[in-house]
């Protein structure tokens, strides 16, 4: 009987000598915000972060069409299918509640919080430290790259520049004033600029190169011609850049860290080289049409690999190309033969030309293809669906087109480094020297020459308010019935609509309403 | 040996003559007899010889045997009857049958209450108590399922009906927004995680707890309700052994057609006309790739769910053996149940083992174990069943050479029977639970009780795609496998004192502290391009690409104190006082410890003198309750800003991980969401028996809850979780069991149950608009004032018709065949403000269940119905679901509109164009009534049976899940068709009693 109190005694003493440090959490299998923002090496993984969520935007849903999106609606492409499509219509689906609309801004906001929140960190230690004052220079990259994406296409934007806390949620929302959106992009790149060099630490890095590539833009935005001047002339003369001399070489190859690079999205098989666990992109087949749908064509990478079919160059764009342009051979795939002997319909020879029997089949299966993101490096099957191949976000030519229109703004069109430029860039398209006058026409048409597809061209159209005359004009094709664009396209199309979302939480908070033209 | 020795032996043997004195005096003799009860035998009835250990049970046709003296006297004891003393001295002969009353009062029976039982008389809160007798029969592993319609205020709903599925349980409605909403399990007095881990066969009793006093024992976690079962334990006498046991056929069920293939073909041609400038039909070269154009030619058209879906077996076999003498008890068990597919490649099959023990040691210690083992296996099928509904018909899975092909046409729709057949992904889960408990009787009412709990599962999942596998991105030749591991462990100390002071004072104090933790543990692992086929999954380490291994690590503590105190006055008034201080880790460092008190009154009217001599009243009791519970729920470490790891490979083959918070901002000032509720209800049974039941009404309110705050994207996440919104529930609850007839060979039972809850936000974020109004959160579809579970959306108001004036219209850019949606605010033109709250709630649930039994036939037919809610059916609009009308996919067939067919219901096709507002055409009533179960069952005579040994036999064939009433189409209203279907089952059973 004593024995048994006994027992009870040291079980009720055992059991309720419990601490209070029982209840102190600790994670277990992830690292917390403290040991990332508190410390210089903390910050720097902050910032590598950066660049995989930065990847996403070639990759942010089940089909690309969030940055697909520009492309489809510039004067020079046609599309046939796709989620998005509306955006080559320029139809009612162009709405607030359309889904890259907020895939869109989510993405550069995100990008622009984590930005601010390294900066203000990395200011908090203290910018004497050599590594913090790396990763808020690339920080700072991040955030003007950001704004001016967002400003670009939505016009009006808000402004943020603190990291966001439970304790900051309140706001008042008003569309930010451009001359202070102009005055954040041009101090974060003047910063960058300064503190970082032409050789990052690790390849896909921000540079200095990138820095004044992108203040280039933005100055040309701004019409601060002289700036934009400066800037190009600075990376083409001082940089360690160079134009290949074979356009055909640009996009070959898995790893496009080549010398007329300057900003390449990585992307890898191996871990860390994708949007998942692997996950590529799906660029490789978007350009494609469905070539495959042919007997006698071989799935080959070749041929085009996977194909989606979605937009095509149209006819417009592969008329300002001459015969003895080597871009057209290089970045295009005009028709497909029979190269399928198991597979070969009767009556045809190996070799031959395949052509379409009507325009719907010729636009679904048989229309010229953009070759610039086909992939035949890091595919495991030429039919697998998604692509490791890096992405070349700004190049060299684009400083040179760059540099070409802001000197002819300054000097007029024949202003001697305008034309040196636009020759450089001409006769490494194999079309010799040239000497003539450097217009906006011809920036445009070199333009369309050199980057399409590449993303930009939108974003030119509009800033030289050419946009709706020439979708009106170019866009799509009317040989396939697809020029929605001509007749669809508003003057409100210029900007995209402000998400629903976004909207719906900013009422009662400010007056920041939805873009005109669109449905309040 | 020693002369001081003699006296002792002498006295020993002194002592001896004298016992041997005493057995020749007293005469023993062996009694037999059958204890029964309404002409049906009773099993398990305690037969005690009075005033001594001699005790045994009647076995399973409530036969016993006894030895006793001339002038004992026995005590026949049975849970919810009346006891009953037998002299043996005026017995002539020694056949003595016994016949028990019911205990109508309930005087005796108890009911698990948490932390101890009670008598059920004296429960003061809401409890339903659910036979298991009707559970077993229900072709499912999962619990939940088998509580369905058993039970008012209980709401099941069905979250996957595959083989190893389960289904989530609502008690009086949903509380949580962001939190679960599913109730604690306590089996056994250990809280359970994963109750589908238990053998139905093994289960004595489930209780519900359901009003906030009752949880309020069970503090942080109870908010969601308590589900508490109890196993069955072995009991003294003789030692009895039951098989039950049944094999079924599962077939596919389903009320929604697909186009067949000349339909989907005429419907791809219009969705091609349409686009067509001149509204013609394009040639069937431009509309149909090659190998459509052939099976349109040879009418071999293929149907992919006859294809793919086919009857399949399941079966379940249950062995349990109980007895044991005074001092030991056990109760053990053996159970096996396999659930094959309809489609190839899913199953799951599940061995479970038992072991209950209870030992006397002496007058004060008594000790016991429970010892459970469960295995399971389950195996899922390649992609999504949505594929059979959305694959091209003009089709073929066959290639030329008679084997299946991967590519079914022309367009590179892959092949969803040539991609299960090269793709293996399965699960295996060992869980064994491991509760030892001492119980300590120091003096006269108060005990010590220690609680002890080890519960542990491991599960390995593994999967694998062959080298032959493409589909999209997911490129075969690709292994991983995950495994997890979970423990928790529990410690309880458990003081109890009862008293009663005199006739009219009955008091009893329960204390409680416990420690509760739990830790999960997962490793995953993935790669590609590995060298063979040959070893599947196992071959992982050989891959050439190694994705990056992920590792989640979650512990949880609860540190608990109770204390509860029961007091009955006069046998007629009760009152029952608690309070329980849980102390988590989850919740922020200011917040750790919450406090949940409650009260609750009782009336027993018919123990009043002015009822008393109404004698068909047997009971009326009035409860009132009132009381507060928390909802733990927050995730581990979520206060602690933890940050998501990006990696990142660098250009020069430099590999970094960043690390970054993700979308949702963190908080680390988190702590439990509080219900506070008021019960008020009654329990009653008149004409002994014949009617009996309980009504109930709730008002509950649960604040700080958990809300995922959207905010602005600007600010750069997408939402933050914070302790914000209120939300209400009111609803009232009525149980009813009649029994109309009840005579010698004939008795009718009707049981029925109804439930109407109503469900409220009342607070959100507490922001408000310029105008003072607050504001609704549009990006979760909360509104203020309105239920949880709304539509926010567009509301359909037919097509536009060929002769409609729809320049001069609020949709003047629609074309005739486009969607007509309605102008609510008529501000002549469609926009976001013309969006309205469609509730999705249903308005009331119930069941009705019939049991007839005419002499050894039993009948029991039972109903579900669920009326008055709304569900979106994505396949009637969805692209992905086959619902664009597209023509690109197949889907559920409907009457879409054409220029030769004015339908009002559907749009026109359309081949590459969105179809505008199609969303808003999706939502159907999905109410229904479901013809749940029929069983019809037949016990063989004893007399034949008992001849070779058995007690009693039983057979018996049940359908389950016969029929659905529903507009809603789908294979059962509760999935979509992209769920796995919810099978009709037709078994056929056995019970028998050794």
């Amino acid at each position: 009987m004593k024995k048994i109190y006994y027992l009870v005694t040291v079980a009720a003493i055992l059991f309720t000598s419990c601490k209070k440090a029982m209840l102190d959490e600790t994670s277990k299998d992830k690292i917390t915000q403290d040991a990332v923002f508190n410390t210089p090496e903390g910050l720097s993984t902050a910032v590598t972060a950066l660049y995989n969520l930065d990847r996403n935007i070639f990759r942010n849903d089940a089909e690309s069409t969030v940055w697909t999106s520009f492309i489809r609606a510039e004067d020079i492409t046609v599309t046939r299918a796709g989620s998005g499509i509306g955006f080559a219509r320029y139809d009612n689906t162009i709405n607030a509640s359309t889904s890259q609309v907020r895939l869109f801004w989510s993405h550069y906001y995100t990008i622009i919080e984590r930005a601010n929140k390294i900066i203000t960190s990395g200011e908090q230690q203290g910018l004497t430290n050599a590594e913090v004052a790396q990763a808020v220079a690339e920080a700072k990259v991040f955030r003007a790259r950001s704004y001016f994406y967002l400003f670009r296409t939505f016009d009006r934007i808000i402004l943020n520049t603190e990291p966001t806390t439970v304790d900051n949620l309140e706001r008042t929302y008003t569309p930010a004033n451009p001359e202070d959106v102009y005055a954040l992009m041009y101090s974060d790149l003047d910063y960058a600029i300064s503190k970082l060099t032409y050789n990052p630490q690790n390849i896909g890095r921000y540079t200095q190169g990138v820095a004044r590539h992108v203040k280039a833009q933005v100055a040309l935005w701004k019409k601060d011609y002289e700036e934009a001047a400066l800037q190009a002339d600075e990376i083409i003369t001082k940089g360690p850049y160079k134009l290949l001399t074979d356009p055909g070489d640009i996009f070959k190859g898995a790893n496009l860290n080549h010398t007329e690079a300057i900003l390449v999205s990585q992307w890898d098989r191996a871990a860390g080289g994708s949007a998942g666990n692997p996950v590529g992109h799906r660029l490789a087949q978007y350009f494609v049409p469905n070539y495959f749908k042919q007997a006698g064509i071989l799935v080959s990478d070749a041929n085009g690999g996977s194909a989606w079919g979605r937009t095509y160059p149209n006819p417009y764009l592969l008329s300002l190309y001459s015969a003895n342009d080597k871009r057209l051979a290089a970045f295009y795939k005009l028709f497909w033969v029979y190269d399928n002997p198991s597979t070969l319909p009767a009556g045809k020879t190996l070799g031959q030309r395949v052509t379409a029997s009507n325009a719907s089949i010729y636009f679904d299966q048989l229309y010229p293809a953009c070759f610039k993101y086909v992939d035949q490096w890091t595919k495991l099957a030429p039919n697998e669906a998604q692509s490791f191949k890096d992405i070349i976000i700004y190049r060299l030519a684009e400083t040179y087109l760059i540099g070409a229109e802001a000197h002819m703004r300054l000097g007029g069109a024949n202003d001697v480094t305008a034309v040196k430029y636009m020759s450089d860039l001409r006769s490494r398209a194999g079309l010799g020297p040239f000497n003539g006058a450097v217009t906006e026409d011809l920036i445009l048409d070199e333009d369309a020459r050199e980057l399409s597809f590449e993303g930009q061209r939108w974003y030119m159209l509009k800033r030289l308010g050419k946009l709706v005359e020439r979708v009106k004009l170019y866009a799509g094709d009317p040989a396939v019935n697809a020029i929605q664009a001509r007749t669809g396209i508003q003057s409100y199309h210029v900007r995209w609509p402000i998400p629903q979302s976004e909207i719906d939480n900013m009422k009662g908070k400010g007056n920041f309403t939805q873009n005109d033209g669109y449905p309040q | 040996m020693n002369r001081s020795c003699y006296p002792n032996m002498f006295r020993l043997t002194l002592l001896l003559c004298f016992l041997w004195h005493g057995v020749a005096f007293a005469q023993e003799k062996s009694i037999t007899g059958k204890v029964s009860s309404d002409q049906e035998p009773l099993s398990s009835v305690g037969v005690q010889v009075k005033g001594t250990d001699r005790r045994i049970v009647t076995d399973a046709s409530g036969n016993y045997k006894i030895t006793v003296n001339s002038n004992d006297v026995l005590v026949f004891t049975y849970i919810g009857y009346v006891t009953k003393e037998m002299s043996i001295s005026n017995l002539t002969g020694s056949i003595l049958n016994v016949t028990l009353e019911k205990d109508i009062a309930q005087l005796t029976q108890v009911v698990v209450v948490g932390y101890g039982t009670q008598r059920k008389s004296d429960v003061s809160g809401s409890i339903v108590s659910v036979k298991p007798d009707a559970m077993n029969a229900i072709p499912t592993a999962s619990i939940s399922e088998m509580l369905r319609g058993k039970a008012s205020g209980v709401q099941i709903t069905t979250e996957s009906s595959r083989p190893g599925g389960s289904s989530n349980i609502l008690i009086r409605g949903q509380r949580s927004l962001s939190g679960g909403n599913a109730p604690l399990y306590i089996v056994d007095n250990v809280p359970v995680n994963n109750v589908n881990d238990i053998n139905a066969a093994d289960i004595a009793s489930v209780e519900i707890l359901k009003d906030a006093a009752s949880q309020a024992i069970y503090g942080t976690r109870a908010a969601n309700g308590v589900i508490l079962i109890t196993t069955k334990r072995g009991m003294a006498g003789k030692v009895s052994v039951d098989y039950n046991g049944y094999t079924g056929i599962q077939q596919l069920k389903k009320n929604f057609s697909l186009y067949n293939g000349s339909e989907w073909a005429t419907l791809r041609r219009e969705a091609f006309r349409t686009e067509n400038a001149g509204n013609n039909y394009e040639s069937d070269e431009v509309v149909f790739d090659p190998i459509a154009r052939k099976v349109m030619a040879n009418g071999q058209a293929i149907d992919w769910q006859k294809f793919m879906i086919e009857d399949a077996l399941s079966q379940k076999h249950d062995l349990s053996i109980r007895g044991g003498g005074d001092k030991t008890q056990i109760a053990a068990s053996l159970g096996y149940f396999d659930q094959r597919g309809m489609v190839a490649g899913a199953g799951f099959r599940r061995g479970t083992g038992r072991i209950n023990i209870d030992q006397k040691i002496n007058k004060i210690v008594s000790v016991g174990a429970n010892l459970s083992f469960t295995r399971n296996k389950l195996t899922q099928e390649d992609g999504n069943l949505n594929e059979y509904i959305i694959t091209s018909p003009l089709a073929q899975p066959y290639g030329e050479d008679g084997n299946l092909q991967l590519f079914v046409n022309g367009e590179n729709t892959t092949n969803p029977k040539f991609l299960n057949e090269q793709t293996v992904n399965e699960t295996t889960t060992n869980r064994l639970l491991f509760n030892v408990f001492g119980n300590f009787d120091l003096f006269k009412g108060f005990r010590y009780r220690v609680n002890a709990n080890i519960n542990t599962r491991n599960n390995e999942q593994g999967t694998y795609r062959t080298k032959l596998y493409l589909k999209g991105s997911n490129i075969g030749n690709a292994a991983s496998i995950s495994s997890g591991n979970y423990n928790d462990y529990l410690v309880e100390n458990i003081f109890s004192y009862e008293k009663d002071l005199n006739e009219k004072n009955r008091f009893d104090v329960t204390l409680l502290q416990s420690v509760y933790k739990e830790v999960s543990r997962t490793t995953s692992l993935s790669g590609s391009q590995l060298p063979t086929d040959i070893l599947g999954y196992n071959g992982l380490p050989s891959a050439q690409v190694i994705g990056t291994p992920s590792r989640n690590v979650t512990d949880r503590t609860l540190l608990s104190y109770m204390g509860r105190v029961r007091y009955t006055l006069m046998d007629k008034y009760l009152f029952t006082l608690t309070t329980r201080v849980d102390g988590s880790t989850v919740f922020g460092p200011s917040n750790k410890y919450g406090v949940f008190p409650s009260a609750s009154v009782a009336w027993r009217m018919e123990q009043e003198e002015f009822i008393k001599p109404v004698n068909w009243i047997s009971q009326l009791k009035l409860r009132a309750n009132y009381g507060q519970v928390g909802n733990q729920a927050v995730s581990p470490y979520t206060t602690l800003g933890e940050v998501n790891s990006y990696p990142f490979l660098f250009g020069d083959g430099s590999f970094q991980t960043g690390y970054l918070p993700n979308n949702q901002l963190s908080n680390p000032n988190l702590k439990w969401e509080t219900t506070t509720s008021l019960n008020l209800g009654m329990d009653f049974d008149l004409f002994k028996g014949r009617i009996s039941g309980a009504l109930e009404w709730y008002n509950t309110d649960t604040k700080d809850l958990l809300v995922s705050k959207s905010i602005n994207q600007s600010l750069g996440y997408s939402s933050v979780l914070i302790n914000l919104g209120e939300v209400n529930n009111k609803g009232v609850e009525f149980l009813l069991n009649t029994i109309p007839v009840r005579t010698k060979d004939f008795t009718w039972g009707i049981d029925l149950t109804y439930t109407a809850n109503r469900n409220k936000i009342v607070k959100i974020t507490g922001d408000v608009d310029e105008m003072g109004n607050p504001v609704n959160d549009l990006n979760n579809n909360w509104f203020i004032g309105k239920p949880i579970n709304v539509y926010y959306n567009y509301l359909f108001d037919g097509i536009w018709q060929t002769g409609d004036d729809i320049a001069n219209s609020f949709m003047p850019t629609a074309k005739p065949g486009d969607i007509r949606v309605r102008d609510l605010n008529g501000d002549n033109k469609i926009d976001a403000n013309d969006r309205d709250v469609i509730l999705r709630d249903p308005k009331w649930f119930g069941s009705f269940g019939t049991s007839f039994k005419y002499k050894a036939f039993d009948l029991y037919l039972d109903f579900y119905t669920v009326q008055g809610s709304v569900r979106s059916n994505p396949y009637l609009y969805d692209f992905n679901s086959g619902g664009s009308l597209s023509g690109k996919t197949n889907g559920i067939r409907v009457n879409y509109w054409t220029p030769e067919n004015p339908s009002n219901e559907f749009p026109r096709p359309r081949y590459s164009s969105t179809i505008q507002f199609f969303s808003a055409l999706g939502y159907q009533d999905n109410s229904y009534i479901q013809f749940r179960t029929a069983t019809l069952g037949y016990t063989l005579p004893a007399r034949l049976v008992n001849k070779v040994g058995i007690q009693r036999v039983r057979a018996y064939v049940t359908g389950n899940n016969l029929f659905n009433a529903t507009d809603y189409s789908s294979y059962s209203p509760e999935v979509t068709p992209a769920g796995y279907p919810e099978p009709r089952t037709v078994l056929f059973g056995l019970n028998v009693s050794f």
